[in-house]
């Protein structure tokens, strides 16, 4: 009876759960490629916390109550999709990957909004374009993928400054660079570099650990950073943990940099000798004694470019794992990365670790951290042009010249004009960095009520380089003073405090509000220090301590604060119009008197005009027009600009001097950044065609310009607010699914036209500064050269231009003129991906048009003979010989043909370019075969960047710095790299 | 409900903290503001050393103000083959846009602004009045030469136009908007003069000469009244340091030492920090090395080498003369070695001449001559005349041709020291040149003309409206 009982009690159990309770499982696999997917959230509607994740194979079973009607699956990258149950058992389901849509989310200041609401101009970059490149810092993948951003490598070095200009050059005299955001808090970027031609401050970050990253454009999106907003601001996020299993990544990378298929070159032994022979008779020498030097140079034909280039390697290996559960995620992450330059004696390696964890308390208490460390070690060449800079040596010690003597020590007998053996000095001394980097951040949130969550983040970005500059008494730098070397450090610390008040509600179901508070305040102290000696005992110890004599030692310090306080709100009426707007107050420690506080704001408006009833065009899926106006402003001046200060160092006797250095400026304040910007969104046939068009106009009014004052007051300028400059311009995005299917083809192009414009100076004077003129009605970089007229064919003697345009034979008599720029007409980038069963295949391009390089390196490396014994570029060879020869080049005569080499638009050259960037092809193996190993899956692929080049320009590479000054610059590299992910 | 407004209480207090003005207010560790800057007497005295400082910039004493004032005239020429500096001052081209013009003016006018600002601020200073006294005299006393030296190349001479046009005399530091006229030149020498008073007030003799001294003082006023040909007074500040005992004239042996190359040849007591003539040095240490651009690298073969002696001085000493050794010859070249570099340090490092006691005794000779004391102005030339030259005869002339050989002697001993283009100038002469670099090369600068005053730099006259150019520009 007993077990009767127990029988039909289990009967009823069973009965009665059936009842209430049914169970259903499935495989979810995605529909494009039909693979399983782990880790998806399957739970049930109208009762989220009945649920589950798939497991490794992307099964799922879960048990619902009888009365569940539809269940809610979820994953990061795929669209939700919610699947009625119809008293199935199994269901099956395929998940669609997210398509750009108004309901994505957008990262913005201060938090993360949907696409839809966000009234600003903004460009996402995907992190995919971004993780696989082998480049050592992340803004320089920035490049042509996304609108209305020029980048430039200032130097194709490993560990190199990258200029970046949002919407235009807004600034003559303040800074012009962006501000970096990490997870809420502004880093330390752009070049700290003291005795080292460049390091890059953002060359610590590794960009693997990257989610996302926004670039903020226009005032709607940037106004709320105030003080530091003109020049926009770059927004990255760092991966976060998930729910769910913990997801192991591998991936490793390695490859191969050579130089771009750019033809350059200089001339070979028997040109040179040609060239020699001729230039020397042509100068006066005569003919036996030219040949006697001619002769000399024997037989050895050194290719310099080829001793200096060589082939640079690459490995990238980067170990995760994400993971977490309800309460706590987490995602960690170490890395390695080295490459090696392909100029001799450069390289960089980084050590990298992260550890973001988030933590959820109570369902009102949340907190999290998010830490990052990292080490560089950096080798350059020594950079800046010298004659010991190999990038410039190359070119012109004669090909004559072996690099080692025959008894194997290297060769010293370089001619004293050019001075160094470019192996010589990289095996002998050495100029390299090393950065500590530790970035920081913790926050705490409470939902105090519904809707209204308080949330406090503290931040801390400490930064220290040490750098390197040693010359060995047995090297030619070094030898004159016996051994001489230079140690220096920055030390720079920024923390940032940010509290803020978050309120958000629907009213009425229509009317949807969220309202921003928020104090901030940021302190910076930099801490500088050089020493230097020389007279070393022997190349074998490098050590100050070793030297006899010590040249400098010096420390310095300087800091500067920031106070803020800050609002933004935005409302939306029915999901189809928006109004945003937003307010700063910024204190400036670096500001006069008068001025240390400034307000910026903002307003911007959306109309979703697609969710109207009388736009119901099947076609077309999402029409959204948006604007903006607003306010910021730019205080990336010297930390103490304003004040009257004496300084220290004017020493007389071995005894301490002082003396005043800066007259008191209490009117100094803000660069004003004025912005407009208006566009619209379109996403037609199943938002396949999504077109992004916006139109901006970006004025900087108190520019501070130097206005002179008279001398007797001890000083010659004084900075003043009175400059007025524009940016104005169109950018598109574009983005299109041209295939579907099995064959998927997806399109995206960006192109940018921006125009800048000075609109005022002081009294609308000219300034000539150095190779540019800044005019009223000209753009920032116009470059103020006398003009070439080319070569004379009845005697091969240069000739200019005047203002009139009459020809003249002497460069004193041609005049200055404004002509020609550097800012490019427009640029912008063309990405096509094709995928098929697993296997990817991504061609990107950039272009860059309408921009003028001033190529200084010519006057060297087209000398006509200016530069004596120094080889020259092969163009020499098209040059002048007999009366009626059409030529390019000027009859070479040693010690130069009347001034020819001089400055003037003979070497201003179109700096156009379009480059074939990036090519990556990638294969997934597919599951059925990663299943059997225990594998989640292989990606095996091949990557190239700056594979091919079509320009005009005839230097190694027409990427060179915005200014549009070719200066024997550290040309690109052509990197082909070979890797594999894993995923467990 | 309490217990939100508790919470928003801590976010309250959690918004306001930190962000004060206090916050805002940063100090600077590289520099220090202004009127902190000179807040004691130690301060002043470091800020006094800035003044000196500004001095050696090789845009004034440093370099071109000694180089000018020979290569613009007879005693200088450029070797051909040169690095391109000076150019303008040999061929007598500089404009008011030429660098060394403008910089020159700059520099000493920041040399002016670095005294004012000490001496607006000292009387109020706590400490010894002996110590303000001094740093006083000090910084009147390189105001006065700094007054001076801009006096001396924008100006005509006072002793041919005493009310003509000087140069802005600054007495406290300006505002930016301060766009001052030009004083006369006799107010520029009245206040030249009052200065000088105070440094040999409040100043006594020292032997550390690379600091301005009564003895400075007492010198640069004879030069001064020489100037303004005020004979009397230029005899009684001459002949008190003459009689001071303080200074004597230097032996003038030639260096023994490691004799290699003909450069190695030269006075010993010009290759010291001093000697027993020194007045008033400015003092350079390795430290203040200027490298290629110190005056030295301008004149020594193994710097650039570029300012070379005309044979028309080479030719004025006798060859018994020990001044040759300030000379010497080097392949095609002779080039000067008044700036050997200190012993033991590298070439360029000297101390630079401002005043020693052979200019004093020639200003005393050129005073009692113009006194119609012809006895003693002989005396005092002989002086000079038989230390360089033992088997040079004894003086005999008399009248005109006693004032020529004073000139002459003048021209012999202070070459190169930063005297023989204001010299000419006062005496009201000729620049006339036999020896070139190129036959072309201007051989003739007429006395009055234009050209004894070097352009008002233009960046001066763009942003000053009350100032005015000088003839011929």
């Amino acid at each position: 009876m007993k077990k009767l009982t127990i029988f039909l009690a289990f009967l009823l159990f069973v009965s009665f759960h059936a009842l209430a309770q049914m169970q259903i499982s499935g495989t979810v696999t995605g529909a494009a490629d039909g693979l399983s997917i782990p880790g998806v959230s399957v739970v049930v509607k109208g009762n989220e916390t009945i649920g589950t994740t798939t497991n490794i194979d992307g099964k799922y079973t879960l048990t619902v109550p009888s009365q569940a009607e539809t269940l809610i699956l979820s994953f990061v990258g795929m669209t939700t999709q919610e699947v009625a149950i119809n008293g199935r058992s199994v269901i099956d389901v395929q998940m669609e990957e997210e398509v750009l849509q108004m309901d994505e989310v957008v990262v913005v200041a201060y938090g993360a909004q949907k696409k839809a609401s966000f009234t600003g101009s903004a460009s996402v970059m995907k992190t995919e374009k971004l993780e696989k490149k082998p480049v050592t810092s992340f803004e320089k993948a920035l490049q042509g993928n996304i609108s209305g951003i020029q980048v430039n490598a200032v130097s194709g070095q490993p560990g190199a400054d990258t200029e970046i200009r949002i919407r235009g050059t807004g600034s003559i005299n303040a800074g012009n660079e962006p501000l970096y955001i990490i997870d809420g808090v502004p880093v330390i970027s752009g070049d700290l570099a003291q005795t080292q031609y460049t390091t890059n401050a953002l060359s610590s970050f590794n960009p693997d650990d990257f989610a996302s990253i926004t670039v903020l454009k226009d005032a709607a999106a940037t106004s709320i950073y105030g003080s530091r907003a003109s020049n926009g601001v770059i927004l990255i996020t760092t991966k976060s943990g998930e729910k769910g299993k913990t997801k192991i990544d591998f991936s490793y990378q390695s490859g191969i940099s050579t130089r771009t298929n750019n033809i350059f070159d200089v001339m070979d032994l028997d040109e040179y000798k040609e060239y020699r022979y001729e230039s020397l008779v042509n100068g006066g020498t005569p003919t036996y004694a030219a040949q006697a030097e001619v002769d000399s140079y024997g037989n050895i034909n050194t290719d310099w470019i080829d001793e200096v280039m060589r082939t640079g390697k690459t490995n990238k290996y980067q170990l995760s794992a994400r993971g977490g559960g309800e309460k706590t995620q987490f995602f960690v992450s170490g890395g390695y990365f080295d490459q090696e330059g392909i100029v001799i004696g450069s390289y960089l390696t980084r050590y990298n670790t992260r550890l973001n964890v988030d933590h959820t308390a109570t369902d009102k208490i949340k907190f999290g951290s998010k830490i990052t460390a990292s080490y560089i070690d950096q080798r350059n060449p020594l950079g800046s042009a010298a004659y010991a800079d190999p990038v410039t040596a190359m070119y012109f010690i004669p090909p004559s010249k072996p690099v080692y003597n025959e008894d194997g020590s290297f060769n010293q007998n370089i001619p004293s004009n050019l001075d160094y053996n470019p192996v010589a000095i990289t095996a002998q001394d050495y100029f390299g960095n090393e950065i500590f980097r530790g970035l920081g951040s913790a926050y705490a949130q409470y939902e105090i009520v519904d809707g209204l969550i308080f949330k406090t983040n503290f931040g801390m970005d400490w930064f220290y380089l040490k750098e390197n500059d040693y010359r060995n008494p047995n090297s030619p730098t070094g030898d004159r003073l016996n051994g001489l070397a230079y140690f220096s450090t920055r030390d720079k610390y920024v923390w940032t405090w940010t509290n803020t008040l978050h309120y958000q509600k629907t009213i009425a179901e229509h009317h949807n509000i969220s309202v921003l508070l928020g104090q901030e305040s940021q302190e910076s102290e930099t801490m500088s220090s050089l020493q230097g000696a020389e007279n070393f005992p022997s190349g074998q110890v490098t050590t100050l301590a070793n030297a006899a004599k010590e040249t400098v030692t010096s420390t310095s310090l300087t800091a500067y604060s920031i106070a803020s306080y800050f609002a933004s709100m935005s409302y939306d009426y029915l999901g189809k119009y928006y109004l945003s707007g937003s307010f700063r107050r910024d204190g400036s420690s670096r500001f006069g008197a008068d001025n240390k506080w400034a307000n910026f704001w903002s307003t911007g408006f959306a109309w979703r005009i697609s969710e109207e009833d009388f736009m119901n065009i099947n076609v077309i899926d999402n029409l959204r027009l948006k604007g903006s106006y607003g306010t910021s402003g730019n205080s990336d001046i010297d930390n103490f600009q304003s004040r009257g200060m004496y300084e220290y160092g004017e020493d007389y006797d071995g005894q301490p001097g002082s003396a005043p250095y800066q007259l008191e400026n209490p009117d100094l304040k803000w660069e004003k950044n004025t912005n407009w910007n208006i566009g619209f969104d379109i996403g037609v046939l199943n938002n396949r065609v999504s077109l992004t068009v916006d139109y901006y106009n970006r004025t900087t009014s108190d520019l501070l310009l130097e206005v002179p004052i008279s001398k007797t007051t001890g000083f010659d300028v004084i900075m003043q607010n009175i400059g007025e400059m524009q940016n104005k311009g169109f950018e598109f995005e574009l983005n299109t699914v041209n295939l579907q299917g099995d064959f998927k083809w997806f399109t995206d192009f960006n192109i940018s036209f921006n125009k800048n414009e000075i609109t005022k100076l002081n009294n609308d004077e000219d300034i000539i500064d150095g190779h540019y003129i800044r005019r009223v009605g000209e753009p920032f970089h116009t470059f103020w050269k006398q003009e070439w007229a080319g070569v004379n064919p009845a005697d091969g003697t240069p000739m200019w231009k005047d203002s009139d345009g009459n020809i003249v034979d002497n460069i004193g008599d041609a005049d200055f003129q404004a002509l020609h720029n550097a800012h490019p007409n427009f640029t912008g980038g063309f990405t096509n991906i094709f995928e098929y069963k697993g296997i990817e295949l991504s061609i990107f391009f950039n272009f860059s048009y309408g921009n003028e390089i001033y190529n200084n390196s010519k006057r060297y490396l087209l000398h006509d003979g200016n530069q004596g014994v120094a080889n020259a570029s092969v163009e020499i060879l098209d040059r002048w010989q007999k009366p009626g020869d059409i030529a390019k080049v000027p009859q070479i005569i040693a010690g130069g043909n009347n001034s020819s080499n001089s400055h003037s638009s003979r070497y201003m050259e179109d700096g156009s370019y379009l480059r074939l960037k990036t090519m990556n092809l990638a294969y997934n193996i597919p599951k059925k075969y990663t299943d059997k190993i225990k594998v989640d899956n292989i990606r095996l692929f091949a990557q190239g960047e700056n594979l091919l080049t079509w320009t005009e320009f005839s230097g190694l590479d027409p990427e060179q710095p915005i200014d549009g000054q070719a200066w024997f610059s550290y040309p690109a590299a052509r990197t082909i790299t070979f890797g594999i992910d894993i995923g467990f | 409900m309490k217990s939100i407004y508790n919470y928003l209480l801590i976010i309250a207090v959690l918004f306001t903290t930190a962000c004060g003005d206090e916050f805002l207010e940063q100090t600077p560790q590289q520099s220090v503001d202004t009127d902190l800057a000179i807040s004691t007497l130690a301060d002043a005295n470091i800020a006094l050393n800035g003044c000196y400082d500004n001095l050696q910039e090789e845009t004034l004493i440093g370099r071109n103000y000694y180089v000018i004032c020979d290569i613009a005239t007879d005693n200088s020429k450029m070797r051909p083959e040169n690095s391109g500096r000076f150019l303008n001052y040999y061929y007598w081209t500089a404009t008011p846009s030429s660098d060394y013009i403008s910089d020159l003016w700059l520099d000493a006018y920041e040399t002016i602004n670095r005294v004012n600002n000490i001496l607006v601020r000292i009387d109020e200073l706590e400490g010894s009045e002996a110590e303000k006294a001094r740093i006083k005299g000090e910084a009147a006393g390189l105001r006065a030469l700094t007054h001076l030296m801009l006096v001396n190349m924008f100006s005509q001479a006072y002793a041919v136009s005493p009310n003509g046009q000087g140069i802005p005399i600054m007495l406290e530091p300006a505002p930016v908007d301060y766009e001052p006229a030009r004083n006369t030149i006799s107010e520029v020498y009245t206040q030249i003069l009052a200065d000088l008073d105070l440094a040999d007030n409040n100043l006594s003799y020292s032997a550390n000469n690379i600091y301005f001294s009564k003895g400075a003082a007492k010198a640069l006023k004879s030069r001064i009244y020489l100037y303004m040909e005020n004979w009397a007074n230029a005899k009684t500040e001459a002949e008190t340091l003459i009689n001071s005992g303080m200074y004597s004239l230097a032996d003038y042996a030639v260096n023994t030492d490691n004799l290699e190359g003909p450069a190695d040849y030269y006075i010993d007591a010009w290759a010291q920090a001093s000697n027993s003539e020194t007045i008033f040095n400015l003092g350079f240490t390795e430290t203040d090395y200027l490298g290629v651009n110190a005056l030295g690298s301008m004149y020594l073969k193994e710097g650039y080498g570029d300012v070379i002696p005309t044979a028309d001085l080479m030719d004025l000493y006798s060859d018994t003369d020990l001044r040759n050794y300030w000379f010497y010859k080097d392949g095609d070249y002779t080039y000067t070695s008044k700036y050997p570099g200190i012993e033991g340090t590298k070439i360029g490092v000297d101390n630079i001449t401002i005043a020693r006691l052979s200019e004093v005794y020639l200003n005393a000779a050129e005073a009692n001559y113009q006194l119609g004391n012809e006895d003693l102005a002989r005396a005092q030339l002989d002086e000079i005349i038989g230390r360089a030259d033992a088997s040079a005869p004894a003086t005999t002339e008399t009248a005109g041709p006693l004032r020529e050989k004073i000139y002459l002697e003048r021209r012999k001993e202070l070459a190169y020291e930063g005297h023989r283009f204001w010299d000419l100038k006062r005496w009201d002469r000729d620049i006339v040149r036999t020896d070139r670099t190129v036959e072309n090369a201007i051989a003739l600068i007429q006395a009055g003309s234009n050209d004894y005053a070097y352009p008002i730099p233009q960046t001066e006259l763009n942003v000053n409206g009350n100032i005015t150019q000088n003839p011929g520009y």
